[in-house]
């Protein structure tokens, strides 16, 4: 048989290709196939295999197969996870367009909406062989090795990991076990536990009193947030409490602060009203003179603070064990009786649970409802703070509840209620998108490394394959280059003169399995 | 599954016994290439990663056969078969990671279903 593609200067080629199983040979010497025994102390593990390897190729063909089905169905899962990140920086994208307010917000939703759809068909599409790991965060194992020791026990050892929930399901919060661990600040600071509260839009008051005529020459400080109120009196007699007052009122009127009116009585007080939905403002007074001040009855020259409107909901207290959290600790939120939950997955921290809050919160779209979420630096000592501000005309009344053992809510919860369409919306859904966007690059990593873990495992099939290979008696190059790849196939091609490829033996018909 | 659908497959199976193990293997071959062409065509990344664990589950069930005593191919041939089912995994694993295009193991299975072909055809 002489051919173009057998001809000598292709056996050149492939000889030289074959120059490199010397190297390969030797290390086929040093694993046993059950013939040279002595090795078989060098390496317990392999030996025991490759014994196995003398009657059939099962663990082979098993480990083979497992590693090749996980390694697709985990590839599947980190392109689904990388086309959604990609999806959601479109979304972020179209969200920083919409933060103008010369833009055509509706057309803006409708693009953003036909991307979450797109989402939600990337993640339901991402099964393989009927798993999805993008749905749910069940535990999934790829069988990776069998290990025998020297008493012949054969242990499996497999590759496990957790799906990664990018849905925008809600989960199932479980109230009946109370975690203690989410409650409600008051204005004095004091945490209740599972407390309620009501929202409404008036304003946070605080009295300041004056005492004592300000002297001749005497100057008297009222430091009000980071701003400064200084008054000396150069009129040369004392001034009464009466008009002090009313230069306090005007003086601290005039310092322009945002959100805060005030007011004198024209007696001796002067009464501060703030509007502020996150921010506390720190008021202390102090004199050269006789007079003093005292804010909210706390006592001459002490420092009190003016609260913001917000009601906050702190994340710790009683219950705040270590700020651990749990897969299945459930946190609720509910607002004028609609309730918004997030629960946690495993992993997650009280900062997680808080940023998850603050999505559903808004994906709620309540009206004249505002969330800002305090992240911690340390949520295990510091817990995280969540303040709600309630700017509509009617009071919301918010309570609070919190349950271990529920079903954690999927990674893009909140995914849903992105609207771009209001103001108020397009600013929230900039500050949820990126948490959003964390959320998929975390899982596209993680499945990354699973991949990267199989592909670590096939080490293992290596030294099997070597016992394989030697069991054929012939060794060709490992090199896998494409090139020398078509060679061999052409050769190959050229060879299947007389029989078929495989059933050439007497064992059972492996390939019909195919079939099936 | 169903006494109809058994039955049904009982057919079946009797009029795979009766081809030859050539034209088995050539179409499964057939089929798994095709799955390789259209799936890369698609672009679509799930239906790739099917294709390409199907082809690698024929090139397993191949590798197991030659390393078999038993087989009856010339060892020089069956060493071969083995290099191309280990080159198969291994290009596997690249599509799956880097998204290297299939078309070498397109081409490995068309040489092997010229092979296959030409001797059924002497048969």
């Amino acid at each position: 048989m002489s051919s173009i593609l057998t001809n000598n200067s292709a056996m050149v080629a492939l000889q030289t290709l074959k120059s490199i199983n010397s190297n390969l040979s030797k290390t086929q010497d040093e694993i046993s196939t059950g013939k040279s025994v002595a090795t078989a102390k060098d390496n317990a593990a392999i030996w025991s295999i490759s014994k196995v390897m003398e009657a059939d190729v099962k663990g082979f063909k098993a480990i083979s197969e497992s590693l090749s089905l996980g390694e697709s169905t985990v590839a599947v899962a980190r392109n689904a996870s990388e086309t959604v990140t990609d999806l959601l920086t479109e979304i972020k994208g179209k969200i920083v367009a919409s933060q103008e307010e010369n833009v055509d917000r509706a057309k803006i939703q409708t693009d953003i909406d036909a991307l979450k759809e797109q989402i939600g068909s990337v993640i339901s599409a991402a099964q393989f062989n009927g798993k999805n790991l993008v749905n749910s965060y069940d535990q999934s194992s790829i069988l990776s090795s069998l290990d025998r020791d020297s008493s012949g026990t054969v242990t499996a050892n497999s590759i496990s990991f957790t799906g990664q929930n990018l849905t925008s399901a809600s989960g199932t919060l479980e109230t009946a076990s109370a975690l203690d661990r989410i409650g409600t600040i008051d204005d004095a600071g004091t945490y209740t536990v599972g407390n309620g509260a009501s929202l409404t839009n008036t304003a946070n008051t605080t009295d300041l009193v004056l005492a004592n005529d300000l002297a001749d020459s005497a100057t008297l400080n009222i430091s009000f947030g980071d701003q400064q109120f200084s008054y000396t009196n150069t009129t040369g007699s004392a001034i009464a409490v009466a008009d002090l007052s009313n230069i306090v009122a005007a003086g601290l009127s005039n310092l322009g602060v945002e959100g805060v009116t005030t007011t004198s009585d024209g007696v001796d007080t002067v009464t501060i009203a703030s509007t502020n939905k996150f921010e506390a403002i720190a008021i202390q007074g102090s004199s050269s003179g006789a007079t003093t001040v005292d804010v909210n009855g706390a006592g001459a020259g002490v420092e009190e603070t003016l609260v913001a409107r917000a009601e906050t909901v702190s994340l710790g207290g009683a219950g705040n064990t270590g700020g651990v959290v749990n897969e299945g600790d459930g946190f609720q939120i509910a607002l004028g009786g609609q309730a918004f939950n997030y629960v946690a997955k495993d992993g997650d921290t009280l900062n997680d649970v808080a940023t998850g809050l603050k999505r559903v919160l808004d994906a709620g779209g309540l009206e004249g409802i505002e969330v800002k979420v305090n992240i911690s630096d340390d949520p295990t000592i510091d817990p995280p703070t969540i303040q709600i501000d309630n700017d509509g005309a009617t009071a919301v009344a918010l309570t609070v509840d919190d349950g271990a053992d529920g079903v954690a809510s999927g990674g893009l919860v909140g995914l849903d209620g992105i609207d771009v369409t209001t103001q108020e919306g397009a600013e929230n859904a900039l500050a949820n998108i990126e948490s959003l966007i964390e959320t998929s690059i975390d899982a596209a990593a993680q499945f990354g490394s699973v991949q990267s873990r199989i592909e670590t495992q096939s080490d293992f099939i290596g030294k099997l394959t070597d016992s394989l290979k030697s069991g054929i008696g012939s060794l060709v190059d490992a090199d896998m280059e494409e090139a020398s790849a078509r060679l061999q196939a052409l050769q190959v091609q050229q060879q299947l003169g007389t029989q078929s490829l495989s059933i050439a033996n007497q064992a059972p018909q492996n390939i019909l399995a195919l079939f099936r | 599954m169903n006494a109809y659908a058994r039955s049904q497959m009982a057919y079946s199976n009797h009029t795979a016994a009766t081809r030859t193990e050539q034209s088995i293997e050539y179409e499964l071959f057939a089929k798994m290439t095709s799955a390789l062409v259209q799936s890369s065509k698609s672009g679509k990344f799930e239906a790739i990663a099917k294709a390409v664990h199907d082809n690698r589950r024929l090139w397993l069930a191949l590798a197991a056969d030659v390393s078999d005593d038993a087989n009856n191919l010339p060892v020089e041939l069956r060493a071969q078969v083995f290099y191309l089912a280990e080159f198969t995994q291994h290009h596997s694993s690249k599509v799956l990671t880097e998204k290297v295009p299939v078309d070498p193991l397109v081409e490995i299975n068309r040489s092997i279903m010229s092979g296959l072909f030409a001797q059924r055809g002497a048969a």
